[in-house]
């Protein structure tokens, strides 16, 4: 399956869960070819794929392995120009710190982190050609505010706030813009795997005094993918019901 | 997202320089008329300011800069430069030295 010719390209990275989803559907009807970016879910990807035809293009997309990353941007750039990429892949790593391995640690740093950096350096490089990309990190109000058990999550969610502001101003000459956006706590699979206290709190939390909706995350998120983002680089956008008041 | 408000998708219209993507390999000698070709159309450097002696760092170009470079050069010679290249890299004749590296 071939990207109309007209549609730019956007890469999305954990596309099979809420929010990837909610972002692919959004950004397939603001008039992007998406090419939804899965690590394990393959069933998913192609429902989700078959959903969006014409429009999306499921590929193996483990943001871990460096070789699968530079596969799937050289797949996205036959597809079309490479114009978004947002980097969701994450996972969480949850425990307190004294009970927090090490290998878990790293492997949550791996996922959430490092990933977005390999696949946030193989996409820049087509956008560097064109002079134009819209990289979105979705980073987490846990980076912002810290939460009991969560350190490795929020310390890689935080580590992509770094990311994004230090490469804002790396490529902000060329007409490439990197944002992040801070979803507050939004009910998915993975935040399944909090704890019953941990998702009470972030929902306490919020001044409007709910979950934040996957589709929420996704309009702000495609906002900061469109060409009429193009002043907007280096900022992080909480999406958390109001959870950062 | 309003679709009639929504400013087009992609990138901009108007940037419509051309970068052939030919995979012929030019002459050494014309890697100096390909640099001075390339420093002029993308990042605005006077041609008559273009040597095979100047540095980048004279002709306005940072280190991002000569990235692109090297991104519009392999686009036009097929050579690809590594980023172990680019540490070596101050003039343009030290660029083309390691482009005819490239190609030998």
């Amino acid at each position: 399956m071939s990207a109309t010719p007209e549609r730019p390209v956007a890469i999305v990275s954990g596309a099979t869960g809420a929010i990837g989803a909610a972002t692919s559907r959004t950004l397939v009807a603001d008039g992007h070819h998406v090419m939804i970016g899965y690590r394990s879910d393959a069933d998913a990807a192609a429902r989700l794929t078959t959903e969006l035809a014409p429009h999306a293009t499921a590929v193996a997309l483990d943001v871990t392995d460096a070789d699968q990353v530079d596969a799937a941007v050289a797949r996205a750039q036959e597809l079309g120009t490479v114009a978004a990429l947002v980097n969701n892949a994450g996972m969480t790593g949850d425990d307190l710190l004294l009970r927090l391995e090490p290998e878990r640690f790293d492997r949550t740093i791996e996922a959430n982190l490092r990933g977005a950096y390999l696949l946030t350096r193989a996409a820049l490089r087509p956008m560097l050609r064109a002079r134009y990309g819209r990289i979105v990190m979705v980073s987490s109000i846990v980076a912002l505010r810290g939460n009991a058990g969560q350190v490795a999550y929020a310390a890689a969610k935080a580590g992509l706030i770094g990311m994004t502001r230090s490469l804002a101003r790396e490529v902000a000459r060329k007409g490439i813009t990197v944002n992040a956006v801070a979803p507050g706590f939004v009910a998915s699979a993975m935040t399944a795997e909090l704890s019953e206290e941990a998702r009470a709190a972030l929902v306490a939390a919020a001044p409007m005094g709910r979950a934040v909706l996957a589709e929420e995350v996704a309009h702000a998120i495609a906002h900061l993918a469109s060409p009429g983002a193009s002043a907007i680089t280096g900022v992080v956008l909480p999406v958390d019901a109001g959870a950062a008041i | 997202m309003d679709d009639t408000t929504a400013p087009p998708i992609g990138p901009p219209d108007h940037d419509n320089r051309t970068r052939t993507k030919d995979k012929e390999h030019p002459m050494s000698e014309d890697l100096l008329a390909t640099f001075t070709e390339l420093l002029t159309s993308d990042f605005g450097v006077p041609a008559d300011e273009v040597s095979a002696d100047a540095t980048f760092e004279a002709l306005g170009l940072d280190s991002l800069d000569i990235v692109e470079l090297t991104l519009a050069l392999e686009d036009r010679t097929g050579v690809k430069l590594g980023d172990e290249d680019l540490e070596q890299v101050r003039t343009v004749q030290d660029a083309i030295d390691k482009v005819k590296e490239r190609q030998a």
